[in-house]
């Protein structure tokens, strides 16, 4: 689980159907991703914080749609790099 | 208390009132259905789907499920799969056309205070139930009957996943989100 805070609470967790890749996890403070099945992580920016519920589109592993503590839904179309906020 | 009664009544109706885009609360859980790409939200305030990609929301009835928390939604997304709704008190249900009719699915089920949900992605007849009080419980008929399997993951689980792996080994493995941090047991 190198680079997750393992210690902390993840809130939020979603992995592509076919394969896992990628997998996402949100703790407190950060979303994560994992291209390697969880061995490594890269934490991702340009998410508010309290991110409570991820989702990949099962057909469509670059569509990851995130929801937060406030109520907000978020969308990324390029696997995390980048996010606009839908409500 | 009479006027405290009308104002809890009120608000209800409001938040579940078909076509209203509410105020969600904390979302819990999220699930797409590649089938046109419809979105189900489980909020703390209810369960909603949205067509647009989260733009605008409509809100799902639960009956049998009125005030209870959400924690889970989860969907077999093969054509004219099944739709499933983990609650905090009322179990399991489940919609068998796109969400429009819900039933219980809780037979075995030991617990009604369901914290996590998870689908298998190579057999999606098979999930399982993570539940607050009573552990891990698991299904090979789409919530037909459920038996229980052990204590599940240490901790408070906030969040339940199947994921297929297709490295190493390979198979189904079962991740937990909790309070302990990221979960991995075998399916």
């Amino acid at each position: 689980m190198g680079g997750l805070p393992t210690k902390h609470t993840v809130m939020g967790f979603t992995a592509f159907p076919a394969d896992g890749r990628p997998m996402l996890a949100a703790t407190a403070d950060a979303v994560w991703k994992s291209g390697d099945g969880a061995r490594t992580w890269q934490r991702l920016g340009n998410l508010p914080t309290r991110v409570t519920a991820l989702a990949i589109h099962p057909e469509k592993r670059d569509v990851i749609f995130a929801g937060t503590q406030a109520g907000e839904l978020h969308l990324s179309e390029d696997s995390g790099s980048n996010w606009r906020r839908l409500r | 208390m009479r006027g405290l009664l009308l104002v809890v009544t009120g608000l209800a109706a409001m938040v579940t009132a078909p076509g209203l885009a509410a105020d969600l609360g904390p979302v819990r859980s999220l699930a797409v259905d590649p089938k046109g790409d419809v979105l189900f939200v489980a909020a703390e305030s209810g369960l909603f789907r949205s067509t647009d990609r989260g733009k605008t929301l409509t809100a799902v009835a639960l009956p049998g499920a009125q005030g209870q928390k959400l924690t889970a939604v989860v969907l077999d997304w093969a054509a004219g799969g099944a739709i499933y709704a983990a609650t905090e008190g009322a179990g399991i249900l489940r919609s068998r056309d796109g969400g429009k009719t819900w039933a219980p699915a809780n037979a075995g089920l030991e617990s009604l205070i369901v914290v996590g949900l998870a689908l298998d992605p190579r057999a999606r007849q098979k999930l399982h139930a993570m539940t607050r009080d009573r552990g891990l419980f698991r299904t090979a008929d789409g919530g037909g009957s459920w038996e229980r399997v052990d204590d599940g993951p240490p901790g408070t689980v906030h969040v339940l996943v199947s994921v297929n792996i297709s490295t190493g080994m390979g198979g189904i493995f079962l991740y937990a989100g909790t309070d302990q941090g990221l979960v991995r047991g075998p399916d």
